[in-house]
């Protein structure tokens, strides 16, 4: 321990003041002179080392996790840490806690769900103190959060919704912002997070498309990459103030059938390897990436969490992936419950662990019987030490046995600080997409006397899904009042209701009373009538898409229009005749026809983070101009899913009443000024194959405000041996440009981004002409010829 | 055969496919492609392009009216029974007279889609588990001539340039000895959609050293021609198909009796018609009074291809006049909105009937016919729940928010103007070894005093897999006709094969374990026995 390190220890143990008898803190831990206690020596050497001295039990506590279990630790009728009942229920120590910032397993309060900061970092000092000097190796327990947009926690810091995020086409951003986020989790002392979400996302039915960075694979791979190295840095160690993350969730989540959480993926080889593997393959080649999490579907058959050919196969073996693989949450016993590919627990837990699955989360309920199904002789020791050295080997990479202890004074100063808002607000400004506008927007500062700011998303900061509860949020209308204070009156309509609850963890969602509504509307169209301005807010709710995590905890949908009697409300509005703005606050594409057909400017924020509100009124009065682009195609009707911009060419039965064309393509957003973008020019017109390419294109602003053009270059290979999408993207650059600035804007298209996964299911570059695809999103394009020969 | 000519089998004046599919009654289809088979040879015909032996599990994919449904037991038994009688049972080595061959359709994976719907994931082991099915069934039982690849790709390989498909699978482990049948439309996209193939010539070569050993040929129209027989062939099949949706006490309707006022019906259609509605219109004003729908008892509304605004705008002018409505769905495939399904008192399937569908609905609607069809497709209540199938994995459909998982009708569902009471299933033996089989029986009562049919439905679920399975799977089924009071034992063999799943390497494997075996008159009205297959072969 470094003496700074030690220093800090004492200082968090000394502010410990839970329940039960803090032991002193003991002058050498246990086996202090061993060499796994030496960290000069590799980690490979460390491991071997304490793998040797361990008991078949206590390797596989190691692959367990105490979430309702947590009960097991702490004292009765308490939410504090009991070394007592630690020491008696955990003689052979733990591998992991999950999700110390909650009460899980402890006492339950109505309308409580967090751990304040201090109780956080008490519960795993406390923990850890136990762990440390209290079992027989002292072994640090891993803990693991939830940090999807910041981290999942009570008082932290909430940024835009990884959709958003996502559109923002900006990596350096989402580096930034998941530094941040992993920051303020490892302050708190956990060292694993589980995020982010690299499934590429097909079916906007689907609750939990707002988790995921849209439909493109070099895009999720791009921001996948980005986030990773933002929460734990460069390298296969950490260093301070970074977490470990977990990518998850692989895969074929983001297609399931009939738009269903969890439901069957039945995805084919080739369409694995060219659409659904390459974010996980991109992270595992470009960074230190040390965790993987299993998806809970199954592929054509086959569970994830049993998929031998998924995680061996492919991602150990194909890949040379090294790291842990650590369960979804209840997958494990869900092989029992859900898939019945297993007959009980202890089939379940040998099917897992042998497909490749290190670790059980969030109880490690199967796992728990692991010994005694090695000493049954139906799994071979040697199973459980290949697990349990991964965990090991991630443990002493986090430093975990060096300095396991968090500190209350940092974890204060580092939360939610200044630095971590100012960054929350750039990452929302930089994240609102402009899908629709007449010149209505922006909105000159003084042009209207009295603003109407109505609808159920515009008085409450929406966050979304996996969110935490910060200390300060800023709502739509919060952010018009600030900005035109003295300069405007701005009156407030509720419109609707969209749902009679905003408690996100409600299992039943009841959409609002229509009768109730019905007033709403009424008083909101009495109000904006003598207003000459109307900000209307709508969209879904944490309840209305959601992830459906059980068949009574629903999320998913059938119809993709506004839910509720939100459109009534809009028709209501727009029948005022007055300039109306619409700001649509969702996790799920605004599939709106409605509004996108009559609104006057339509501003698709997401759920901005804590911070959207002022970044909201930033764009609509022009501080801010939006520079943001679709992750993901809007449909314009449920009969018209699937739909991706990066689909195979098919013929087609020309039949009925389905539209042809999405509502908005992928890549588009619009922006306060306009931009010409020229033809693209190739660094060379003829490459062998293995070789790259630069695209070099002229972009101006050809209006009269600064803005951004994301600038994105899609690869088409007009003939092949197996079929190719009609566009893919591989490479995208997004530039500021002041009025009249003209820039060359280059992307490098590497040898990989023309490969494809022949007949044989070879990855090769197939020579012949390619096509060359530039512009500022994915309809509108300018074509270059590329030879390869 | 005037050489490199097929003669299409769509518009034959039969029932289409779907409309077939609804009797579950294989010897009907027998009968009606026999029919077909002696008008197209008596035309000089040699071989027919179909019929598909397509799995269609989503009405915006494929042609579901010319498919015989969604399940894999039931499309692979009807085809049997199809090529049967296009080309004579068994095997025989010369067409006899009046046959034709049959060169079928759909090999393989999920049909092309509607313009702006995406394009239809499939792998491997749904491909076996599901799409390749009707095509073993119809290799290993008939003499099938020819096979024809589908227009659609199967994970980025086009399946009339798919060696592994057409070679491997057909030839290699199905054995297939017929010919395989490129189409023109099938070798064109190779060049101008799917883009492996430079030009025609390209094309056509890739095909060929695909597996395509013939082709393309020229399709010629079926030219219908009715003698009096098959005439009696097709009211009899098109009477046969009809599916008895929902009836609240109003069908059959009364027949006017002496002294009495005939019965006032009025006749709406919304959605466009065939010229099979004058037919319809005409027989119903001999049956009763047809009259302005104000005047009228009760209103037949006929839904012909109409979208859900005009359905509804049909249905609530109809409402407004307070009228029982008896819906009958004439569309050539299935489509009804939820909302004017439960609005009507009786509906009543009827597409793609043929030309003996006129006289079949009035039949059904005046009790001269009991109709017994069964529903082969699930029918969804809306776009946002496809795809929708009975036999589906047990992680699928858990739920929407403000939706639901349930379908409008369920695979297999079908009503009668009698009621049966259906016992629970005896099995011979409550266990099986890996090779042996079981007799099932299920005894069914006529409760009522009609005659009337009642399709027994045999499903199988294995509780624990190395593969996930469907929750249910046909296995089974029987059409039977029971007098008033009549009571019959049903009997089915069962064999243990038929449980076989794809295992984690692909292999057919028929796995230890718990079997529940479920008897009913739909995929949703079951009884359950338990059957357990022993390790190992043996009885």
């Amino acid at each position: 321990m470094t003496n700074g390190g030690r220093r800090k220890a004492i200082k968090a143990i000394a502010g410990m003041t839970a329940l039960g008898a803090v032991p002193p803190l003991s002058a050498a831990p246990p086996e202090a002179s061993a060499p796994y206690r030496d960290k000069s020596l590799p980690v490979e050497a460390r491991v071997k080392d304490l793998l040797g001295r361990m008991t078949l039990e206590e390797k596989v506590a190691q692959l367990i996790a105490l979430w309702s279990t947590k009960h097991d630790i702490l004292a009765d009728g308490s939410n504090e840490f009991d070394f007592q009942k630690a020491i008696k229920a955990y003689p052979d120590g733990v591998g992991q806690v999950t999700r110390p910032s909650d009460i899980k397993g402890g006492l339950q309060e109505p309308g409580r769900r967090w751990r304040t900061q201090e109780e956080t970092v008490r519960f795993i000092n406390a923990t850890q103190s136990w762990a440390v000097n209290r079992t027989r190796l002292g072994i640090p327990v891993l803990f693991h959060e939830e940090c999807l947009h910041g981290y999942m926690a009570a008082g932290t810091t909430m940024f835009p919704m990884a959709i958003g995020m996502s559109g923002s086409f900006d990596p350096d951003l989402v580096r930034d912002v998941n530094a941040i986020i992993g920051r303020e989790v490892r302050v708190h002392g956990s060292h694993l997070v589980l995020s982010p979400v690299v499934d590429i996302a097909r079916d906007p039915r689907w609750g939990r498309i707002e988790e995921t960075f849209g439909e493109d694979p070099y895009l999720c791979g791009e921001m996948g990459v980005a986030s990773v190295l933002g929460l734990q840095g460069e390298g296969r160690a950490l260093a301070e103030g970074k977490v470990f993350a977990t990518l998850k969730h692989m895969t074929g989540h983001g297609q399931p059938q009939s738009g269903e959480n969890v439901a069957p993926a039945p995805i084919s080889a080739r369409e694995l390897r060219e659409n659904f593997f390459p974010p996980f393959r991109e992270v595992v080649a470009r960074t230190g990436i040390t965790s993987v999490m299993p998806s809970y579907n199954e592929i054509d058959g086959v569970p994830s969490h049993v998929n031998k050919w998924l995680i061996g196969t492919v991602l150990r073996g194909e890949w040379g992936y090294d790291g842990v693989i650590v369960s979804d949450y209840f997958a494990v016993e869900e092989l029992v419950k859900l898939h019945h590919v297993a007959a009980d627990h202890a089939e379940a837990a040998i099917r897992a662990l042998q497909a490749g699955v290190d670790c059980e989360l969030p109880d490690g309920a199967t796992y728990r019987g692991l010994p005694a199904l090695v000493r049954d002789g139906r799994l071979p020791e040697s199973a459980i030490d290949a697990a349990c050295a991964r965990v090991l080997s991630l443990k002493f990479r986090a430093g975990l046995f060096e300095m396991p202890y968090a500190s209350i004074d940092e974890a204060r100063r580092i939360t939610d600080n200044n630095e971590a808002r100012a960054l929350a607000l750039r990452a929302a400004r930089r994240s609102l997409c402009l899908l629709a506008n007449d010149g209505t927007l922006p909105i000159a500062p003084g042009a209207y006397k009295r603003i109407a700011v109505v609808g159920p998303n515009a008085a409450v900061a929406r966050l979304g899904g996996y969110s935490g509860k910060p200390k300060h949020t800023v709502s739509l209308l919060d952010g018009v009042k600030a900005k035109l204070a003295g300069k405007a009156e701005v009156v407030f309509a509720q419109g609707v209701f969209i749902t009679q609850s905003e408690a996100r963890e409600a299992d039943d969602v009841k959409l609002g009373d229509p009768e109730k509504n019905r007033k709403l509307i009424e008083e909101a169209t009495a109000l904006a009538k003598d207003c000459d301005l109307i900000l209307l807010a709508i969209g879904d709710t944490e309840q209305t898409s959601r992830e459906a995590y059980a068949t009574n905890h629903l999320g998913d949908r059938t119809s993709l229009d506004l839910v509720g009697d939100q459109n009534a409300l809009f028709d209501a509005m727009r029948g005022l005749g007055k300039p109306l703005v619409v700001l649509a606050i969702n996790g799920r594409p605004p599939s709106y026809v409605n509004v996108a057909a009559k609104a006057n400017a339509l501003l698709e924020c997401w759920y901005p983070g804590q911070e959207g509100g002022t970044a909201m009124a930033d764009a609509l009065f022009g501080d801010v101009n939006p520079g943001a682009k679709l992750p993901v195609t809007v449909a314009r009707d449920v009969s018209q899913l699937p739909v991706y911009y990066n689909a195979r060419p098919e013929p087609r039965l020309s039949a009925g009443n389905i539209p042809v064309t999405p509502l908005f393509p992928f890549g588009f957003g619009l922006s306060y000024t306009t931009f010409e973008l020229g033809a693209p020019r190739l660094s060379a017109s003829r490459i062998k194959a293995g070789e790259g390419v630069t695209v070099e294109v002229d972009v101006r602003n050809t209006g009269k405000r600064e803005g951004d053009e994301v600038v994105q270059v899609y690869v088409h290979d007009p003939l092949a041996t197996v079929v190719r999408p009609v566009k893919q993207l591989r490479g995208f650059a997004r530039v500021t440009l002041k009025p009249g600035e003209q820039r060359t804007v280059k992307i490098a298209l590497h040898p990989k981004s023309f490969a494809l996964w022949n007949a044989a299911m070879k990855e090769v570059i197939e020579p012949g002409l390619f096509d060359i695809l530039v512009g500022p999103n994915s309809r509108d394009l300018q074509r270059a010829p590329l030879e390869i020969i | 055969m005037a050489e490199g000519q097929l003669r299409s089998l769509e518009r034959s004046g039969f029932p289409e496919p779907l409309a077939l599919a609804c009797s579950w009654d294989p010897a009907l289809v027998r009968e009606t492609y026999s029919e077909i088979a002696a008008i197209a040879r008596a035309q000089g015909a040699k071989m027919v392009l179909g019929p598909s032996l397509a799995i269609e599990r989503d009405p915006r994919r494929g042609r579901i009216d010319q498919s015989f449904g969604e399940d894999p037991y039931l499309v692979g038994e009807l085809a049997v029974a199809a090529i049967e009688g296009l080309q004579g049972a068994g095997k025989p080595h010369e067409l006899a007279a009046g046959k034709v061959f049959a060169a079928v359709t759909g090999f393989a994976g999920p049909g092309l889609p509607a313009e702006g719907v995406g394009p239809a994931p499939v792998a491997e082991r749904e491909l076996r588990e599901v799409y390749f099915p009707p095509f073993e069934a119809a290799i290993r039982r008939t003499a099938v001539a020819a096979i024809v690849p589908s227009r659609n790709e199967i994970d980025g390989i086009p399946s009339h340039a798919n060696p592994w498909l057409l070679k491997d699978v057909l030839r290699g482990e199905f054995k297939f000895g017929g010919m395989v049948i490129a189409t023109r439309e099938g070798i064109a996209d190779l060049h101008t959609v799917y883009r492996v193939s430079s030009d025609e010539v390209a094309a056509l070569a890739l095909a060929r050293a695909s597996g395509a050993d013939a082709g393309p040929m020229d399709v010629e129209p079926f030219a219908a021609s009715h003698t009096a027989h098959s005439n009696a062939v097709a009211v009899n099949a098109a009477r046969r198909s009809i599916v008895l949706l929902a009836n609240n006490d109003i069908l059959p309707l009364s027949l006017p009796t002496a002294g009495r006022t005939p019965l006032k019906l009025a006749l709406v259609e919304v959605g466009s018609m065939t010229s099979m509605l004058e037919e319809f219109r005409a027989r119903m004003r001999d049956r009763g009074a047809v009259v302005t729908p104000g005047q009228a008892d009760a209103v037949v509304l006929a839904i012909g291809e109409a979208d859900v605004a005009a359905q509804r705008d049909a249905m609530a002018a109809l409402a407004a006049l307070g009228k029982p409505v008896i819906a009958v769905l004439v569309s050539a495939s299935p489509s009804i909105d939820p909302e004017v399904a439960r609005s009507s008192r009786a509906v009543v399937a009827a597409w793609g009937l043929g030309d003996g569908g006129p006289k079949a609905i009035v039949a059904v609607l005046f009790g001269d016919a009991n109709p017994g069809g069964k529903l082969p497709a699930t029918l969804a209540q809306n776009a946002g729940q496809l795809p929708l199938f009975y036999d589906e994995k047990p992680t699928a459909h858990r739920g929407y928010l403000f939706g639901t998982t349930e379908p409008l009708y369920p695979f297999g569902w079908g009503l009668s103007y009698s009621s049966f009471e259906l016992g629970t299933p005896t099995l011979s033996s409550t266990s099986v070894g890996a090779d042996g089989s079981i007799q099932v029986s299920v005894e069914v009562r006529n409760n009522s005093k009609v005659a009337g049919d009642e399709t027994i439905q045999l499903y199988v679920h294995g509780k624990v897999s190395s593969t996930t399975r469907p929750v249910k799977e046909l296995k089974g089924f029987q059409r039977v006709t029971l007098k008033p009071g009549e009571k019959r034992t049903v009997r089915f063999t069962l064999e243990a094969a038929s449980l076989a799943i794809r295992d984690m390497d692909m292999h057919r494997a028929v796995e230890p374990g718990e079997y529940e075996v479920m008897t009913g008159s739909s995929s949703v009205a079951l009884k359950t026995a338990t059957l357990t297959v022993r390790k190992g072969a043996g009885k």
